[in-house]
């Protein structure tokens, strides 16, 4: 299987694994072809990069953090994201909260893509990677202060996106007091 | 509810940090919230209702259509790709097989024997410009190490937690502040006490922190260092560039100084105390 390094397979790993990078990509790209883009990157860097796994079944998170990776990437050759309104809300929590099915998928990829990338990118790692805090800090190398503040105020901007229709409009603005400014 | 600590930011980060359906609340540091689940019902409430969204938003980012014929695309791609381990591939020869005239050498070894050239003239060249590029980056300023003003803040805001502000000459005629690291010109702490301190390892750098006490009773440090950031104002802003963990932190530069101020509260204690520096204790 494409776990295994001394037997990397690419036809293998892009059966095991495109359609999650794929998903993984279009979440942090809001783009369908980005996120095609992005993951045909990502397939051939690991293709490039293949003697870099180590262990057997780690493969999936490999891909993701070369996603990750040419996502920053991308960003850097784009003009910058505008600071979202990353306020703290707990009241956005809705008291009946909805089934995945029930989220609007549309306003769930704008709230995404009105985060600045750092904090989408811990978003995704949360919510698609299924990582813990800990987690998220030891693999971007952040402090663990850091990755807990973005976490929270993503989750909320986007909690506002997604169930409080009065202030998606004031969310979606762009606002340099919440970005730390210099 | 008026008690109960669901305005707290360092409860709601750890709130927001539980991933639904799993143990992460008996994570040690997850202990205070923990707590407080169980001391305010309304709070554990929070938690469920929380988590249950968490779960549905979780789901929903896994449910991304793929398009048809990605996988044929991205193998077709891979396969246009030089083969990684093709270009490195060197065939072995024994002594007595290399054959003694250039035109004995079979097409194929000559092949790698001139790859095998390239690659090592390459892997020279590469050797040598990373050997330049460490030189080049171990003589930089320092400031074009730091990762941002973010991170900036995130340090003054770690190292204001294991500072323990204490030992500090009261500022005054008879003990003026050390040459080189000067209080803020645009922070007037005239009306405060001040200690001033040295400290080593700030920032990685030397510089010196005052301990202020506001007029109406709010603490702060500010730090000073020799450091570049660039595009930072020259003074402090009216609220912080990041509140977190009862901690509020600006930054800013005047001249070759860096000013990091910590002020121990969220926003409110910030903003309180500028303006009681402004206008006195605010009662």
């Amino acid at each position: 299987m494409g776990d295994d390094a001394s037997t990397f397979d690419p036809a293998q790993v892009v059966a095991d694994h495109l359609e999650s990078v794929y998903r993984y990509a279009f979440r942090l790209s809001g783009s369908a072809v980005d996120a095609e883009d992005l993951t045909q990157q990502v397939f051939l860097t690991a293709h490039q990069k293949q003697g870099q796994i180590r262990n057997a079944g780690s493969t999936r998170g490999w891909l993701f953090a070369i996603l990750r990776h040419c996502f920053s990437k991308s960003c850097q050759k784009r003009r910058p994201t505008p600071a979202a309104n990353l306020q703290l809300n707990v009241e956005t929590i809705p008291a009946d909260p909805p089934t995945g099915e029930a989220i609007d998928q549309e306003q769930l990829q704008l709230g995404i893509d009105q985060l600045p990338s750092p904090y989408r990118v811990v978003l995704a790692m949360f919510y698609f990677e299924n990582c813990s805090y800990r987690e998220i800090a030891e693999k971007l190398d952040l402090p663990i202060g850091t990755v807990m503040s973005r976490l929270a105020r993503a989750k909320g901007h986007l909690r506002t996106y997604l169930f409080d229709s009065n202030r998606r409009t004031e969310a979606a603005r762009p606002r340099s007091a919440a970005k730390p400014r210099g | 509810m008026t008690s109960c600590p669901i305005h707290d930011p360092r409860i709601i980060e750890a709130l927001e940090a539980c991933r639904p359906g799993s143990d992460d609340l008996q994570d040690p540091a997850m202990e205070p919230l923990a707590r407080q689940i169980g001391v305010f019902p309304e709070l554990g409430t929070l938690y469920d209702r929380l988590q249950r969204t968490d779960r549905a938003i979780a789901e929903a980012f896994q449910r991304v259509p793929v398009p048809a014929g990605l996988a044929a695309r991205t193998l077709a791609r891979l396969a246009a790709a030089p083969d990684p381990l093709g270009d490195l591939l060197l065939i072995p020869l024994a002594s007595a097989d290399v054959p003694t005239l250039h035109e004995d050498i079979p097409p194929k070894a000559a092949d790698c024997r001139t790859r095998r050239r390239r690659w090592l003239w390459a892997a020279g060249a590469l050797a040598a410009a990373a050997c330049v590029l460490v030189a080049v980056l171990l003589n930089l300023p320092k400031a074009a190490k730091f990762p941002g003003v973010e991170e900036v803040l995130n340090q003054a805001i770690a190292f204001f937690d294991r500072d323990a502000r204490t030992g500090g000459t009261l500022l005054g005629p008879a003990s003026p502040p050390p040459a080189g690291y000067p209080p803020s010109a645009a922070l007037p702490v005239r009306t405060c006490e001040v200690r001033w301190r040295p400290i080593h390892d700030f920032l990685d750098s030397r510089g010196t922190a005052y301990d202020i006490t506001g007029p109406g009773g709010v603490s702060a440090t500010l730090y000073v260092v020799k450091l570049g950031l660039p595009g930072l104002g020259s003074s402090p802003p009216g609220v912080p560039m990041l509140a977190t963990g009862h901690r509020s932190t600006a930054v800013w530069q005047e001249g070759d100084l860096l000013y990091v101020l910590v002020v121990e509260g969220e926003s409110r204690e910030y903003e309180r105390f500028f303006l009681e520096l402004a206008t006195g204790p605010v009662t």
